[in-house]
């Protein structure tokens, strides 16, 4: 028994050891991972050609070469970067991984996450690639980047890592894998072959606001920066996108005080008239203390729970309002109405001194202009506007801030000691010069 | 006892050989092709114009290939091996089409280390594929230091079509790309190799790719160059390749019978606006307002590219043109009559823009 038992075990080892033998290095087996990640996505990323269009944006040359997209629905839709149409140009073809060429249009873009969305109709159904669940991404796993743009009959290839979850407020995770208009557009696959996000370029120093262009970013071409949209996210969207609407950045309407975003506290200091918080009832001087169930202590950390967010979401907010707590759902939107000055047609006086009574005092009347018509006078000490308090000429434009031209605002002025209370209607800066002060 | 011993022996023997063979596999192939590259200094040192590049081994007796650059414009052209060894090195010849040159070391009475170009007969490697660029990028190795060292993939194999300024690389075959920075200043005439040590390719100078616009990083692959490394050793330098054969008679939109809208924009959405009776483009199919998208199986982006890629075909051969209309695309065989017998002089027989029936 003990013969037999030693037996097998030494043919268990040698076994072992002949196994250990045929077992590639690990280099070997990486390199089969990865070609086999990549050959199960491959046929899922398209080569897309434009016809006509700018050749420039600005003073930036674009690109004339074939470009990169991702199919993302078995009946004809695919993700883009939106880079690769800043040209606006006048025709989409698409080629798919068997060659086939396909006229293609473009249904919508993400203007807060620089994608667009095409389609196709290819008349039999595409690849659909798996996307990594976003909890599943960890930094520091494998990361092959695919593009289509050298070649159409195979994939471009750029092997690295994720480097970072949640860049960018949220919305794009980051990757050493070189990233260049090669490969915008193209997928991010892990090591299982699924897809990690859609390839972008975004510019790693601004804060990534409604004011990037679609070429922002694209300067850090293969520097170790890249980034890309998490493909789970675009499928959960997916729906709402192929509707055709454009989906743009959410907005509140509101202004906050200057300083250092990471230090300084989300303390409204204005209310865009009509904006979702003006809506929602906020008002200067609250203090924004939980989003969606999310402290945020900073304008940095409640830029974190509002950038990712479109236009049409709903937010829901907690706000500090003296001693108040307030909770209010905002519907963000995509476009805040064009900011005018609400004219009131005083001038305040010069240096006023801290021994005055509280009070703006008022200098001059424009002629004709709505403080004009409500019946001030220069001399007149302007001590409330609407239910504010107006100790200083800072309060006042406070108020003035957050009212429309057409607006209607109650003002409480002392006059030789006698306090009234007048109503005016404002209007838009007056664009004549008066000929005469009152 | 006898057969469980020789069990063991055998498991032991197996165990020692594969771990052996594989030990500090990475470290020995980067030592072993780092003396094979070697540094080169010569004429330059202004501005952008780097005064040095690399070259490898690729004979016993000393020769050198490199790229063809200002640096070896020099009568004293110096070339630094691995361990420091110093050598003025003698021009043998060079090819302007893929732009290589080859040098020759004074050695005597010495076997030197050298790549073999044994991948000239292999299939090229494919994407995906991990490679090593050696190289003196940015001169950081002077004396009996190795070359750099950088690791990558394989990105693509794709056309060479690439620029810098006005300057056009000659050389159009198939490069690999790669995504590590292998092109830097310096490294021009660096050795790609594989996992083995196995010499690929040879690194290209810095040029921006046209197809991204994007700086390129490139290896022109052993496969494509073997022939003119043999012309270059045995002194053949041919040069009738750089005369591109042009057709004697190239066709042109006006022999097809179309026009396009007018060539008013960089990129000018190719569409047709007019096309002559009884003309090949009208027999063939096509109509005012499609979109030209494809010439000859080349992709088209505007008016510009479908006039020079009609210059490429000479006018009796067959050419499928592409277009986009009513978002379908449809390919149309146009061909010229084989004599042309009253080639029309005037537009009168034109159609206007609006119908194309006879």
């Amino acid at each position: 028994m003990i013969r037999a038992g030693t037996i097998s075990l030494a043919l268990v080892t040698w076994f072992q050891a002949t196994w250990v033998c045929a077992e590639p290095t690990l280099a070997e087996r990486e390199q089969l991972a990865l070609n086999e990640a990549t050959a199960s996505v491959a046929d899922s990323v398209v080569q897309i050609r434009t016809v006509g269009g700018l050749d420039r944006v600005g003073r930036k040359l674009l690109s004339q070469g074939p470009t990169t997209g991702l199919i993302v629905s078995a009946d004809g839709y695919i993700v883009s970067s939106a880079f690769h149409f800043a040209g606006r140009p006048s025709s989409i073809l698409v080629q798919l991984a068997s060659g086939e060429q396909l006229a293609a249009e473009l249904v919508s873009r993400d203007k807060n996450r620089m994608l667009v969305l095409l389609k196709i109709a290819a008349g039999h159904d595409l690849p659909v690639p798996i996307a990594t669940p976003r909890d599943d991404i960890r930094v520091g796993q494998w990361a092959v980047a695919l593009g289509r743009t050298f070649q159409s009959d195979q994939v471009g290839v750029s092997v690295g890592i994720v480097s970072a979850l949640n860049r960018k407020y949220g919305r794009v995770l980051q990757t050493d894998a070189n990233c260049s208009v090669a490969n915008y557009g193209g997928p991010l696959v892990d090591v299982a072959g699924r897809v990690l996000g859609v390839l972008v370029p975004m510019s790693p120093e601004s804060g990534g606001g409604a004011a990037d262009s679609e070429l922002a970013g694209a300067e850090y071409y293969d520097s170790g920066i890249g980034f890309a949209v998490p493909l789970e996210h675009v499928f959960g969207v997916l729906q709402r996108w192929r509707q055709g609407e454009d989906l743009l950045a959410g907005k509140l309407g509101i202004g906050l005080a200057s300083g250092n975003a990471h230090l300084t506290s989300p303390k409204i200091v204005s209310v865009w008239p009509d904006s979702p918080a003006a809506k929602a009832g906020w008002k200067a001087k609250d203090l924004i203390t939980t989003v969606n169930g999310v402290q945020v202590e900073t304008q940095a950390q409640l830029r974190f729970q509002i950038m990712p967010l479109y236009a049409g979401d709903s937010v829901n907010v907690v706000l500090q309002r003296g001693d108040e707590q307030l909770d209010t759902e905002v519907l963000l939107t995509g476009k805040l109405a064009p900011y005018r000055h609400a004219f009131l047609g005083i001038l305040p006086a010069r240096n006023p001194s801290e021994a005055d009574p509280p009070g703006v005092v008022v200098r001059h009347v424009w002629p004709e202009s709505p403080a004009d018509k409500s019946g001030v006078v220069a001399g007149d000490r302007i001590t409330q506007l609407k239910a504010t308090k107006t100790a200083a000429t800072t309060d006042a434009r406070v108020v003035l801030a957050g009212l429309h031209p057409g607006a209607e605002m109650s003002l409480q002025v002392v006059r030789d000691d006698e306090t009234l209370s007048l109503s005016a209607i404002l209007s838009s800066t007056p664009e004549d010069i008066p000929t005469t002060w009152h | 006892m006898h057969r469980k011993l020789l069990a063991l022996l055998a498991a032991v023997v197996a165990l020692s050989t594969c771990t052996t063979a594989r030990a500090d596999d990475l470290q020995r192939v980067i030592q072993s092709a780092q003396t094979k590259v070697v540094k080169i200094f010569g004429a330059g040192g202004l501005r952008q114009m780097e005064a040095y590049q690399t070259g490898i081994l690729i004979s016993p007796d000393g020769h050198v290939l490199t790229a063809l650059s200002y640096v070896l414009d020099t009568d004293d052209l110096a070339v630094i091996l691995h361990d420091g060894r110093k050598f003025q090195a003698e021009f043998v010849g060079s090819d302007p089409f893929t732009e290589l040159a080859l040098l020759k070391l004074p050695v005597e009475g010495e076997q030197l280390l050298h790549f073999q170009l044994e991948q000239r007969s292999a299939a090229l490697a494919l994407p995906g594929q991990r490679i090593l660029a050696l190289s003196n990028l940015y001169g950081i190795a002077t004396g009996d230091e190795a070359v750099s060292v950088l690791q990558g993939v394989i990105t693509a194999i794709a056309p060479l079509k690439a620029r810098r300024g006005a300057y056009q690389a000659n050389y159009r075959g198939d490069v690999y790309v790669l995504d590590a920075y292998a092109n830097n200043p310096g490294a021009a005439g660096g050795a790609l190799v594989d996992g083995q040590g196995k010499l690929l390719g040879v690194l290209g100078k810095e040029l921006r790719s046209e197809v991204t616009g994007t700086w390129l990083n490139y290896a022109l692959p052993v496969k494509g160059i073997a022939s003119t490394i043999d012309d270059l050793l045995s002194g053949r330098v041919d040069t009738t390749q750089l005369e591109l054969a042009e057709p004697e008679d190239a066709l042109t939109m006006e022999k097809l019978g179309f026009s396009l809208v007018p060539d008013v924009l960089p990129r000018t959405p190719p569409y047709i606006d007019a096309l002559r009776r009884e003309s090949p483009a009208q027999r063939a199919g096509l109509q005012t307002d499609d979109l030209v998208v494809f010439v000859a199986g080349e992709p088209i982006d505007s008016h510009r590219s479908v006039v020079q890629r009609l210059g490429k075909i000479e006018s009796f051969e067959p050419v499928a043109i592409s277009v986009l209309r009513d978002g379908q695309l449809r390919e149309f065989s146009l061909v010229l009559p084989a004599i042309v017998e009253d080639k029309p002089t005037d537009d009168s027989n034109e159609t206007d823009s609006d119908g194309q029936e006879p």
